[in-house]
């Protein structure tokens, strides 16, 4: 199908999609900590996909709140670049400040990025400045899209879930 | 006709210094005489001596309306432009026009445009975004193979130090050969790094143009206007990038989107024009295209 419409993704028959979001700040990848300038990016972040089902990556939010003079260059699972060089955050990934991570819009890609279950996004991070990031640098990173399952007909009646969930 | 070909499009029409309590009418914008246009959206922009969107608070007295393709006036009389879209369709959101309308080869836009505040509006420019429609053959058509895979993908470029008064004509962006691109937004800014003084821009204007040299407006448009993500943003180590009304979430979009086959290059001619403020100095301006690469199967 060469023109499916943008931003639009139907569910094949025999999955459900669930909304999800992979976060990572300080505590979960301590790499994200203030790094130096322009001369010394941060190279090959791992940024894990969670290992219970395939993830469809569709947008990216970094934090606004802390994000200042930024560039991204992310790796898909596959190992392709999805930039031809760093990206400023503040033209491409900055989400409203409504709030930080509450309802604001993500930056959305398209097409989506299909990520395999406990795949690896790698991300390279550096600053446009020569100072040294005194607070805050990249601060957290949202990768916003839905899990995959795959529905499995239950014993019990018609009810399905997730294959590899228990319901009781 | 059964078939055409679209192209992004944007007229601007500069009318100059507006001044407090002025009204002009008629004001022409002549269409270009190869194609006809679907008017898809609106938007206004003037010279400020305050960066970024905050700048243009003096567009709230700005009162206009605009004829059809019919030359027949939309409204019956001039309409606050603020009241329909309080961003004045900048930040490559433009006001919609809802149903488009398709004007002719060589048609023309009237305009009245009033002010209704105390101060000038100097450097006012009024933006007609849309699609130029072609009959089959006048453009090469370049579009998805039959067969294909797609990744997302961002090119960037980088305006080095780009002079208060300097313009930067055929600045090249080569698309790579391993695939096509698929240009769907572009975002367009600065955070001037600190060891260029953390200067920001005001009055910016791009020009797009394609591999032969064929532009996407018939004049250059300003960078916040239809292309801003955030804008010229202050590198003052205040802490927060507050895109709370504009920002790369909701990108400037084309429409349609421009294919870019593989090896062909996008060409851009920068213009600035800064020295009425005090106290600027270069500043370095990136460039995000943003949109997918396209792998032939």
């Amino acid at each position: 199908m060469i023109y499916r419409p943008q931003f639009v993704y139907r569910t094949p028959k025999g999955f459900r999609d669930v909304e999800f979001e992979h976060f990572f700040d300080l505590t979960t990848l301590a790499a994200l900590a203030p790094a130096p300038g322009t001369a010394s990016p941060v190279y090959s972040l791992p940024l894990n996909i969670d290992p219970d089902a395939e993830f469809r990556w569709r947008g990216v939010k970094t934090d606004h709140l802390l994000s200042r003079n930024v560039g991204l260059r992310f790796r898909d699972p596959y190992g392709n670049y999805l930039s031809d060089d760093f990206v400023p955050v503040w033209l491409a990934f900055i989400p409203p400040s409504l709030a930080a991570y509450t309802g604001g819009q993500s930056c959305i890609h398209e097409p989506e990025v299909v990520c395999p279950a406990s795949s690896v996004v790698l991300l390279d991070m550096c600053s446009y400045d020569t100072v040294t990031w005194s607070s805050g640098g990249l601060g957290s990173i949202l990768l916003t899209g839905v899990k995959r399952y795959a529905d499995t007909c239950c014993e019990c009646g018609d009810i399905c879930e997730p294959a590899g969930v228990s319901h009781g | 006709m059964d078939k055409f070909q679209l192209r992004h499009f944007d007229y601007v029409l500069q009318v100059g210094t507006l001044a407090a309590g002025q009204r002009i009418n008629a004001l022409v914008l002549n269409l270009d005489s190869d194609s006809s246009f679907i008017l898809r959206g609106r938007a206004a922009h003037c010279q400020s001596g305050t960066p970024m969107y905050a700048g243009q608070v003096g567009l709230a007295n700005l009162l206009d309306r605009y004829t059809g393709p019919d030359e027949e006036y939309l409204s019956q009389d001039v309409t606050r432009f603020f009241n329909e879209n309080v961003l004045m369709g900048q930040y490559g959101s433009p006001l919609p026009v809802r149903p488009p309308l398709i004007y002719p080869p060589g048609g023309v836009i009237v305009v009245d445009a009033y002010n209704d505040g105390g101060n000038a509006l100097n450097g006012l420019e009024l933006y007609f975004r849309g699609s130029k429609i072609f009959a089959p053959g006048v453009l090469e058509c370049h579009t998805y193979p039959e067969q294909m895979s797609s990744n997302p993908y961002i090119y960037n470029l980088l305006i080095q130090a780009l002079g208060v008064s300097e313009t930067r004509p055929n600045t090249v962006k080569d698309i790579q050969p391993d695939a096509d691109f698929v240009l769907r937004a572009m975002t367009i800014g600065s955070l001037n790094p600190a060891a260029l003084g953390g200067s920001q821009y005001y009055q910016i204007w791009v020009t797009l143009r394609d591999w032969d040299g064929r532009p996407y407006s018939n004049l250059p448009v300003h960078v916040d206007a239809c292309f801003g993500a955030c804008g010229s943003l202050p590198n003052d180590g205040s802490g927060a990038l507050l895109a709370n009304v504009v920002g790369p979430y909701h990108p400037p979009l084309f429409t349609p989107e421009i294919y870019v086959p593989a090896t062909r290059q996008l060409l851009f001619d920068f213009s600035r024009n800064d020295a009425y403020v005090q106290g600027t100095a270069a500043v370095d301006i990136r460039v995000a295209l943003i949109g997918a690469k396209v792998y032939p199967l």
